[in-house]
């Protein structure tokens, strides 16, 4: 099995072919690795790729990470509350595809991987969700953002300035490096 | 049992009906078709922090399923849908495709309303007549004047002096502020149109100081919630205190009033047939006058049920206007941009309000290929952590650059009026029923020719405008409007100078039946392109007035 680490540019290219719309590349390597995490049904496989994948978008810094705002648990909730089949299949099989692929391109489980070999191997992923308008990624990474810059954690470290009361109305604020974003609903 | 007046519904023109009527002594009995909702006892959403929401504000497909109507636009979510109509119990028929967003419970939809607040111009009554539109407004901005004054002062309003014929100033006890990229926008949009397009502070009946036992405004933005402050005008925060202060008032949720009891030999009603929402019980209760502000298609839904033994079409169907000349303000089209300077500035605090462009086409001396005008809202703000779906970028350099205030851009969008039509109408449809056995209301109605042309306009001027304020990357742009999406349903019991072309004369008495009262949306006889409720207010209170004066002279 191959174990080496890929460059860039090879992870990059398989990619390419994995994202292509098909899923035939991901089926052959899920043959040739006899790996298949139950990525579909909530469980704790699950909950850790959501998680890794939620950590590697928006991870733990000075402040609290993805992981630590239960970023994959809210993403499971999300998937299953929000959406609809089609839509639920897509996004399940691309969760899958990225523990299939992550595992093959890094060597050992994606949700084990480090934060630089996680963000290395979703970048590609990052680049198609930019250019393709309904792709999977785009939607994980969407449920991420929103889950986690409207977390108690992100409020509680100062990562937003969350404000439920503000008191008052400046119009004109002025703002230096530290200013953080401001809001006071959903 | 028996009362001085009866008013149906507890929204914004029931609440003001009902403080009028008992502050001048009158023992009335208000009727709410739905469940009660207590002043910020029952605002059981307005202050959880966003966490709290499992699907942080967004509705779930149950939802979606259950409610095929809410789910059409942001009615539909996770935040208030207490306060939204369940689309099962409640469903209409739909001969063309209108959408319903209502709120059946105690304050209606005074509770999740936009309350943007505007004086109608003396124009706006004129225009059916000068136009040949429609019929003749039977009452001038002179009439309503004083009533806008009365209201008013009860209600609070923010706004901002501007003395304009076009959009009459109201009396505000503040104003709120444009930040400082509207600031500069306002500055050279005036320069370049000679003040003839104004960006102003949106008029609101948001209020950030005590007003008669309110808090105020504390800049959350959360008012569909319910404010717990009392921060904006509801029949909770502001007309209901007062009228159950004078003690002269009983309110009965619950409560589906489902005809008016009609006397053919004195010609007057006697009362009305309430349903109990609850037990399926029928009650009748009687009073000299009655008041319909059951919400505008509501109330033309209970006169269409009532007297049907004398006409076939209801109570005031005699001129052949009863449920005909539908209105509500089309809007989904504008522009929008993005600003380079100001990096250094930003705001603090949620405020409940953004800018207003008042009308200025066919105003000035303008003339254009459609009637009448539209004016827009809108705000500049700086993107938040939204932005990042669309931006590449994974890690800990993302997550920082998320937390900091995105680029200043802008949006606005037209709201325009709407032309009364005959052919656009509503009718009961008595094949099809609601939860309760009653029948239902059909919807067929579309925008026309003058709407289609006045759209054009909508986008292209906003474009003109934000381009020469110095906008960047401007885009117009038009999504799918259908009518009620707006949510200002109006006419359908049209007021007018004659029997013959209208249900109601200029006192909003019925004229088959001169002592029920119809002040909500029902009776406008044309749309103005200004909000509408500060007018219905104006008009519930001008004939309270004159309803009393009836009364105590006996002639009702």
């Amino acid at each position: 099995m191959e174990q080496q680490k890929l460059t860039r540019r090879q992870m990059v290219q398989r990619m390419a072919m994995a994202i292509g719309g098909t899923l035939v590349a991901p089926t052959v390597l899920l043959e040739s690795c006899s790996f298949d995490p139950d990525t579909t049904t909530a469980g704790p496989v699950r909950l850790a790729m959501l998680d890794a994948i939620a950590e590697t978008i928006i991870p733990r810094t000075a402040t609290a990470g993805a992981r630590d705002a239960k970023i994959g648990a809210f993403i499971d909730v999300m998937i299953r509350d929000c959406y609809y089949p089609d839509m639920q299949e897509k996004l399940n099989a691309g969760i899958k595809e990225i523990a299939v692929e992550g595992k093959n391109a890094i060597g050992r489980p994606f949700e084990e991987a480090t934060q630089m070999e996680r963000e290395e191997f979703l970048t590609a992923y990052d680049e198609a969700a930019q250019t393709e308008g309904d792709h999977f990624f785009k939607t994980l990474k969407e449920l991420t953002i929103l889950g986690y810059f409207t977390s108690e954690e992100a409020a509680t470290d100062g990562v937003v300035n969350y404000e439920p009361v503000p008191t008052k109305y400046d119009p004109c604020a002025p703002v230096d490096e530290n200013t953080k974003v401001f809001y006071s609903n959903i | 049992m028996h009362y001085d007046a009866i008013v149906v519904g507890s929204g914004i023109s029931g609440g003001w009906a009902a403080k009028e009527l008992t502050e001048k002594g009158l023992k009335v009995l208000m009727l709410e078709r739905g469940r009660n909702v207590e002043h910020i006892k029952d605002y059981t959403t307005t202050n959880m922090d966003p966490w709290e929401f499992p699907h942080r504000g967004k509705p779930t497909t149950a939802q979606k399923d259950r409610n095929p109507v809410l789910r059409r636009d942001y009615p539909l979510n996770e935040l208030n849908p207490q306060f939204w109509v369940d689309d099962q119990d409640c469903p209409y028929t739909e001969k063309k495709r209108f959408d319903w967003y209502r709120g059946y419970h105690v304050g209606g939809r005074s509770l999740m309303w936009g309350r943007q607040s505007y004086r109608w111009n003396e124009e706006d009554f004129l225009a059916n007549a000068k136009e040949g539109v429609g019929t003749p407004w039977p009452i001038g901005y002179g009439d309503l004047a004083p009533w806008y004054e009365h209201v008013e002062r009860h209600a609070g309003l923010s706004g901002s002096h501007e003395d304009m014929d076009v959009l009459p100033d109201s009396v505000y006890l503040h104003a709120m502020e444009l930040n400082c990229v509207e600031q500069t926008a306002a500055e050279r949009i005036a320069k370049k149109w000679e003040n003839k397009r104004r960006i102003i502070i949106g008029r609101t009946s948001n209020i950030a100081v005590p007003h008669k036992g309110r808090a105020g405004c504390q800049y959350r933005n959360k008012c569909w919630l319910g404010c717990p402050y009392g921060g904006y005008f509801s029949t909770q925060s502001s007309t209901l205190p007062a009228a159950m202060a004078t003690g002269n008032l009983t309110l009965r949720p619950h409560s589906i009033v489902k005809e008016l009891i009609y006397d053919k030999d004195k010609k007057r009603v006697k009362g009305v047939e309430v349903l109990d929402a609850e037990t399926n019980m029928t009650y009748e209760f009687t009073a000299p006058i009655v008041f319909l502000n059951a919400s505008a298609l509501n109330s033309t839904w209970v006169l269409m049920n009532s007297a049907t033994d004398v006409w076939e079409g209801g109570l005031g169907s005699s001129s052949g206007e009863l449920g005909h000349n539908l209105m509500d303000h089309h809007f989904r089209v504008g522009a929008g941009g993005t600003w380079e300077g100001d990096q250094d500035k930003y705001y603090f605090g949620g405020r409940p309000t953004g800018f207003y462009i008042p009308r200025f086409r066919n105003w000035y001396g303008d003339k254009r290929d459609y009637l009448r005008g539209f004016g827009y809202q809108g705000s500049a703000s700086r993107g938040d952590w939204r932005r990042g779906v669309r931006e590449m970028g994974l890690g800990a350099d993302f997550k920082d650059s998320m937390s900091k205030p995105g680029p200043w851009r802008i949006g606005m969008t037209a709201f325009g009026e709407t032309l009364p039509y005959h052919e656009n109408k509503i009718e009961l449809d008595r094949t099809k029923t609601d939860k309760w056995g009653l029948p239902v209301l059909s919807f067929d109605a579309e925008l026309k020719e003058n709407e289609a042309k006045m759209r054009q306009d909508m986008k292209q001027d906003a474009v003109d405008m934000l381009e020469a304020a110095g906008f960047k990357d401007v885009y117009g742009y038009e999504s799918d409007y259908a009518l009620g999406m707006g949510i200002h349903e109006m006419g359908t019991a049209r007021m007018g100078t004659d029997a013959s072309n209208s249900v109601l004369n200029k006192w909003n008495q019925v004229w088959d039946a001169p002592n029920v009262f119809v002040t909500d949306g029902a009776a406008m006889a044309s749309a103005s392109c200004v909000n509408p409720s500060l007018t219905y207010m104006a008009m519930t209170a001008r004939s309270a007035d004159f309803a009393v004066k009836e009364l105590k002279k006996g002639n009702l």
